[in-house]
């Protein structure tokens, strides 16, 4: 299923909540939604899982209007909220089983469907015991629970991970990975770069309501290095943006999942004492050398970008030299690194 | 098995709010708290009422003990059913609760009917605990069979008590709570009384009296017309932004007047007679339509300023649909044009009053409601009209000073010299001022201040109706079928 936010705007009184955003993924694919605080990041969700209205622009599922067909929409969409469920004086399975029976579920689907999703979220142990007897995590899980009853297709999360502690974090993001595995459309803000960079294959980032850049994490690093997107992200991304004004996720194969793009590697070199000077200007020459830097005279700090292929050919001839290689790391550029540089921490 | 299924089907088919609601009011404590203190409070005072009261041949400890009974059950059934209603419903819409709901496939009517339902069984269950206790009074002697129907005369009550916590709930605000509760308090002063009263003169067995069924039919359908309108207001109230959610209350509105007549039908069949007072039913029918004509336009406050593509996309494409649809479904305009419609109805009505030419007594009733009703027009329009030209002060500011000036500035030249300017001329100034002399002038000279005052009235609000007329054709050039074609859903996606 596609999803695409189309020329989407949200205005509060004079506030421009969210300025004519445009960008759409699919399914199979987990994408991170990050911006700053009051970015309209919870606006924008809102607005794509039929909670709220846009002033102007749409949301399309498979092309259905999301303004005009709520109703179709939610059927497809499972929304998670970034508050807790609050319902008081009832159990988590009646919880559970109050939603199924809101989408319709009658019978033995309904009861199929709450023993799958129990199991899948883990709340077996839980079933029986009181909402307002839950820890954070527990409500969390019960809450994607909830968002998973009907079984969507595209999944929207608003800050899933905010306030959950190492493990509860590491099994989301194993639920979130079988989610994707399992076909769904994950569509997820959160402001723990780290963990969205470990499992996201391309993120959305708004800053002031504007769309400051969208793709996969590939195209993102290629935007900010100057560097070329790697072919897979160029060929599906590219034409995208050009044909409807997006700016491209869709149909972008997912690249490998936890990994951002290479900038290069680093190299630490060790020279005999007072020969480095001469090192450092041979490396330079070379057109794929990015920087290199000396340290107390015998150590060498180089970095070299380029194709993996271009940068083997590189420290080939650097082994081939003789010289003792201290250290030799591929560099990636993170999320968080790739946020601060393009946003600019400015909000509404 | 067969029975099992059939019960399965029928506890399929149950509303999930009610289900959920019903859960929920059986495992709180404080309910069940209240549960068992009921008992134990009926156990404690039948005991007493046994073995300490010597009953006399006609029973009123009998009556004193069922009525101790009845207004204990009812006063309960308030607090548990109508406040608990109000107390859950605002914490679901703070806590986001209800958002959640109104992104399954429920509407929003079933959330509504569902916590209708569930404090309706809640009230039947309050009521089922108490027969045991009135049993024993009925065999304590003196309570006539008859009497019971007083619990009749409670139960439209303890509805509307229910869809007012319902309606006050839906909005999730402390302070549309608190007068709620103020307004629980005043019903409470008011009621508990008037319901004392009522039962010592249904205890000298005049129930069979056709004045009673009439009383009763009246009150059920009174109760009725404003439960409706109750359910209608928190539908809208709950219901997104997107939809046009007070396209039900208008249309209810705008149809009050005439299912009056209709409800009223079967009471003049019933009831009717050469002495009857006719009159009342046309008051009664006026009542409600100036209630519409009243209510609607500041229905248009409560609306979205631009109707959402969805509105638009129900808009049928000849001339006389789309009229007929811009009517109820265009924001403020149609609020603002339908109780213009409804206006020449009570004067349709007058010959359904049968007034009598030589009592005044009419025409001062039926002065004053035009006079409450146009008032109430103008400070909604005045409203409208503020918020449509968008003016840099807040509506409630411009509302006061449009009123406050409008007001003491007719009064400067009556204090200097009351002779210089004709009163007739100050009532057409000043609305207000218009008003409170009309209203105090009715008793003396009521068909010509009373004509008065509505003439003045219906100058302020056909200026404010002409100033608001380009806005209004305005959202008429632009409420048509949109010209983009838009992708209906497929078979999947509406589970059809």
């Amino acid at each position: 299923m596609k999803t695409e936010v189309r020329n989407l705007s949200r205005i509060f009184g004079k506030t421009v909540a969210v300025d004519n955003i445009s960008f759409s993924f699919e399914d199979g694919n987990i994408f991170g939604f990050i911006g700053p605080n009051g970015a309209g990041k919870t606006t924008t969700i809102r607005i794509m899982a039929t909670l709220d209205l846009a002033t102007s622009g749409d949301v399309f599922y498979d092309g259905v209007s999301a303004t005009l067909y709520p109703e179709a929409v939610r059927r497809v969409v499972g929304y998670m909220p970034d508050s807790l469920p609050g319902y008081k004086d009832i159990q988590v399975w009646e919880y559970l089983d109050f939603f199924a029976r809101s989408f319709g579920l009658r019978g033995a689907e309904r009861t199929r469907a709450l023993n799958d999703i129990v199991d899948f979220t883990n709340l077996g142990e839980l079933r029986n015991k009181f909402l307002f007897a839950l820890s954070k995590g527990m409500k969390q899980r019960v809450s994607l629970a909830r968002a998973l009853i009907h079984n969507p297709k595209v999944l929207i999360m608003d800050e899933p991970a905010a306030g959950l502690d190492p493990r509860a974090r590491h099994e989301l993001r194993t639920l979130l990975k079988i989610l994707a595995e399992q076909k769904k459309a994950i569509f997820l803000s959160s402001h723990i770069l780290s963990e969205l960079q470990d499992i996201c294959d391309g993120a959305v980032i708004i800053e002031q309501g504007k769309l400051l850049s969208a793709g996969t994490l590939n195209d993102l690093l290629s935007q900010v290095t100057g560097g070329t997107p790697p072919p897979a992200a160029a060929e599906s991304a590219v034409p995208q943006a050009q044909a409807d004004g997006t700016s491209g996720l869709s149909g972008a194969p997912a690249a490998p999942r936890t990994q951002a793009a290479p900038q290069g590697v680093s190299i630490i070199l060790k020279t005999p004492r007072g020969e480095a000077e001469p090192v450092r200007l041979k490396l330079l020459e070379h057109p794929l050398t990015r920087s290199v830097d000396l340290f107390d005279d015998d150590e060498v700090h180089a970095v070299i970008a380029g194709s993996d292929a271009e940068v083997s050919r590189v420290v080939g001839t650097v082994f081939a030299a003789g010289l003792t290689v201290l250290s030799f790391n591929r560099n990636q550029m993170g999320l968080e690194e790739l946020f601060m540089k393009i946003t600019q921490g400015k909000v509404q | 098995m067969i029975g099992k299924a059939f019960i399965g089907n029928i506890a399929e088919s149950l509303n999930p709010v009610f289900v959920k609601e019903m859960r929920q009011y059986f495992q709180n404590r404080r309910m069940v708290v209240f549960m068992g203190l009921l008992l134990v409070a009926q156990f404690i005072c039948t005991l007493f009422f046994s073995s300490a009261m010597t009953f006399d041949a006609d029973g009123e400890e009998g009556v004193a003990f069922f009525l101790l009974i009845i207004f204990a059950g009812a006063i309960l059934s308030v607090l548990i059913c109508a406040v608990g209603a109000e107390q859950r419903f605002a914490e679901e819409r703070s806590d986001k609760e209800l958002n959640y709901a109104m992104l399954t496939t429920l509407k929003p009517s079933s959330i509504i009917m569902g916590k209708l339902e569930g404090a309706m069984v809640m009230i039947l269950c309050i009521f089922s605990m108490l027969l045991p206790f009135l049993t024993a009074a009925y065999f304590m002697r003196g309570l006539s069979a008859a009497s019971l129907l007083l619990t009749l005369y409670l139960f439209p009550v303890l509805v509307l008590h229910t869809l007012a916590g319902v309606f006050a709930g839906s909005f999730g605000q402390k302070w549309i709570t608190i007068l709620y509760f103020i307004g629980l308090v005043n019903s409470a002063f008011g009621f508990v009384p008037l319901a004392f009263t009522l039962a010592e003169e249904l205890m000298d067995s005049a129930v069979l009296d056709p004045v009673f069924w009439g009383m009763l039919l009246i009150e059920y359908e009174v109760a009725f017309l404003i439960g409706v309108m109750l359910f209608l207001l928190s539908l809208a109230v709950i219901s997104p932004p997107m939809s046009n959610r007070m396209l039900p209350a208008k249309v209810y509105l705008f149809a009050l007047p005439f299912l009056t007549l209709v409800l009223m039908a079967p009471y003049y069949i019933l009831f009717a007679g050469p002495d009857y007072p006719h009159e009342m039913f046309y008051f009664i029918e006026f009542l409600f339509c100036a209630f519409s004509i009243a209510v609607l336009p500041f229905i248009a406050l409560f609306e979205t300023p631009t109707n959402s593509i969805r509105v638009y996309m129900k808009c049928p494409r000849n001339f006389f649909g789309r009229a007929l649809h811009f009517l109820f479904s265009s924001g403020f305009s149609g609020s603002v044009i339908l109780p213009v419609l409804i206006l020449p109805l009570p004067v349709l009505l007058i010959p359904l009053g049968r007034f009598s030419p030589t009592d005044p007594a009419p025409y001062v009733v039926c002065g004053f409601l035009c006079i409450l009703v146009t008032f109430l027009g103008e400070v909604a329009l005045s409203l409208i009209l503020s918020w449509r030209t968008r003016l840099p002060l807040p509506a409630w500011l411009w509302t006061i000073l449009f009123v406050v000036i409008g007001n003491i500035l007719p009064w400067i030249p009556v204090a200097i010299n009351e002779d210089t300017l004709p009163q007739h001329s100050l009532r057409i100034i000043s609305m207000l001022f218009s008003q409170t002399y009309c209203i105090l002038e009715c008793f003396d000279e009521p068909k010509e201040v009373c004509f008065q005052g509505l003439c003045a009235s219906l100058v302020v609000t056909g200026v404010l109706l002409l100033l608001l007329l380009p806005a209004i054709l305005k959202a008429f050039r632009l409420h048509r079928f949109p010209e983009n074609e838009v992708k209906p859903p497929t078979k999947e996606m509406t589970g059809k």
